[in-house]
């Protein structure tokens, strides 16, 4: 492949969508030639640019400190395979080939000083050998520590979504479009808990200037607004409320449009209502 | 930290958790998977510090490439499971490389606001690409498609994507050539 064919090819090598026959092509021409390796790595810096224009997404603290302990933890124990923990090197080791005991030239006094530096770099060596462990462990355990109260907040948390949903006391009632386009609805009312969790899709998008309110109408005709909601622009909407209202006082459920800010009583016709099925 | 210091990888990660955090968010959608392409871009800088080269770019382009790469390889994880009729733990993401698949997916609001508000963020990172330029960019960065793959897509010969993508970074490296010339 020639110099000009290679050049057209950077821009997708370097967002790493080459055919694997082109991109050794393109490595095979680039070893020989330092214009074309210049400019995919000027390529690397816009693909790269692209990730930095992207709005910053943070990760959560807590979630941020759990991953960082657990890389720790791991780099740590990695190196220590990498470079087995430190054994005492040739240097505090008895000497070798042992000295001649036999010798009337070593004092007493210098074997006693001999055997005391051996056994003082043994401790050293040793006492090594033990902080790195203890280092390794501490990693390993902050970062169980901090897993543990991640599983521990993410299960409350989903204990907490399951509890609101399902249950003897939940309530399920569905509320259907006269429109065209078929948006629906369901109410997900935990009277425990007294606490409502409604969705809807396929709703279609509001006017300026204008809300969808979501209405509690009781069987005294008494209408209590449930709160006000947006949909996204694929048409979903969630709305989560917590208001107490005894089982037998509700008739339905319904979905109207108002002026922004909502109203006190609905002011059109309701486009969803969902009536509480008898028991 | 390639001779094997955690602390330095401790603060590569603290410089940089939010920039990678941010690649592998928009690539996946999914904050548990965007959780798990960090920690192993961050893994696979530490094992392989010692073949950085920074006469061959800055840090922050070689962990970017390392994060884009961990994050497409889950994709097109999800996409062979997903062609897979007998793999039973197929799922479909949201951003598996094919945002008209997630919409045909059952209905999640929250998951669906949030995929809007990504394409916004996408659209006006790209902003300054023409739309058919834009394209080209969109599926190769965000959906990690292949060169064939974007030409099947886009109906577009593959000289012409080659052609597209090349302009587009051209035009991204403008403002970067100009920066760096300030920067001097």
């Amino acid at each position: 492949m020639g110099h000009d064919a290679v050049r057209e090819l950077l821009a997708l090598a370097a967002l790493d969508a080459l055919s694997p026959s082109d991109r050794k092509a393109l490595e095979a021409h680039a070893r020989s030639c330092e214009t074309c390796t210049r400019e995919l790595a000027e390529m690397r810096d816009s693909v790269a640019s692209i990730g930095a224009a992207l709005p910053a997404r943070p990760l959560a603290p807590e979630r941020g400190s759990l991953i960082r302990a657990r890389l720790m933890g791991r780099a740590v124990a990695d190196r220590a395979n990498v470079t087995p923990i430190r054994k005492p090197s040739p240097a505090t080791q008895p000497a070798s080939p042992p000295l001649p005991f036999t010798s009337s030239r070593s004092p007493y006094w210098m074997w006693l000083a001999a055997a005391t530096f051996v056994l003082a770099a043994g401790a050293v060596a040793y006492g090594a050998n033990e902080h790195a462990a203890h280092v390794q462990l501490l990693a390993a355990t902050s970062s169980y520590d901090s897993e543990n109260a991640a599983l521990k907040k993410r299960l409350s948390d989903q204990q907490a979504m399951i509890s609101e949903l399902s249950g003897p006391g939940v309530m399920v009632i569905d509320a259907n479009a006269t429109s065209a386009r078929q948006p629906y609805a369901r109410m997900f009312w935990n009277q425990p808990m007294n606490r409502w969790t409604f969705v809807a899709y396929n709703l279609p998008p509001m006017s300026p200037g204008h809300t969808y309110q979501l209405w509690l109408v009781m069987k005294d005709k008494k209408k209590v607004s449930a709160g006000m909601f947006e949909p996204t622009p694929t048409g979903s909407a969630m709305l989560q409320a917590t208001y107490a209202v005894s089982s037998d006082s509700l008739a339905a459920i319904a979905v109207t449009t108002e002026p922004m800010g909502g109203s006190a009583q609905p002011t059109t016709t309701p486009f969803l209502i969902g009536a509480m099925k008898a028991e | 930290m390639a001779t094997g210091d955690e602390a330095a990888l401790g603060a590569l990660y603290d410089r940089y958790t939010t920039s990678i955090h941010t690649i592998a968010y928009y690539l996946l959608g999914q904050a548990d998977e965007a959780e798990d392409a960090v920690e192993e871009t961050f893994w696979q800088a530490w094992r392989e510090a010692s073949r950085y080269d920074a006469s061959r770019g800055a840090v922050s382009t070689w962990l970017s490439t390392i994060a884009r790469s961990r994050a497409l390889d889950r994709q097109r994880a999800w996409r062979r499971r997903a062609e897979d009729p007998l793999d039973t733990t197929a799922q479909t993401s949201p951003d598996a490389g094919d945002r008209a698949d997630a919409m045909a997916a059952a209905p999640d609001p929250q998951r669906d606001a949030e995929s809007a508000e990504r394409a916004r963020d996408i659209a006006v990172a790209l902003a300054r690409l023409p739309a058919e330029q834009r394209e080209v960019i969109e599926l190769a960065y965000f959906a990690g498609l292949s060169q064939s793959e974007i030409a099947a897509r886009t109906s577009l010969p593959l000289g012409t994507v080659k052609t597209r993508a090349r302009l587009a970074l051209e035009k991204l490296r403008a403002p970067l050539a100009q920066h760096r010339q300030l920067s001097r």
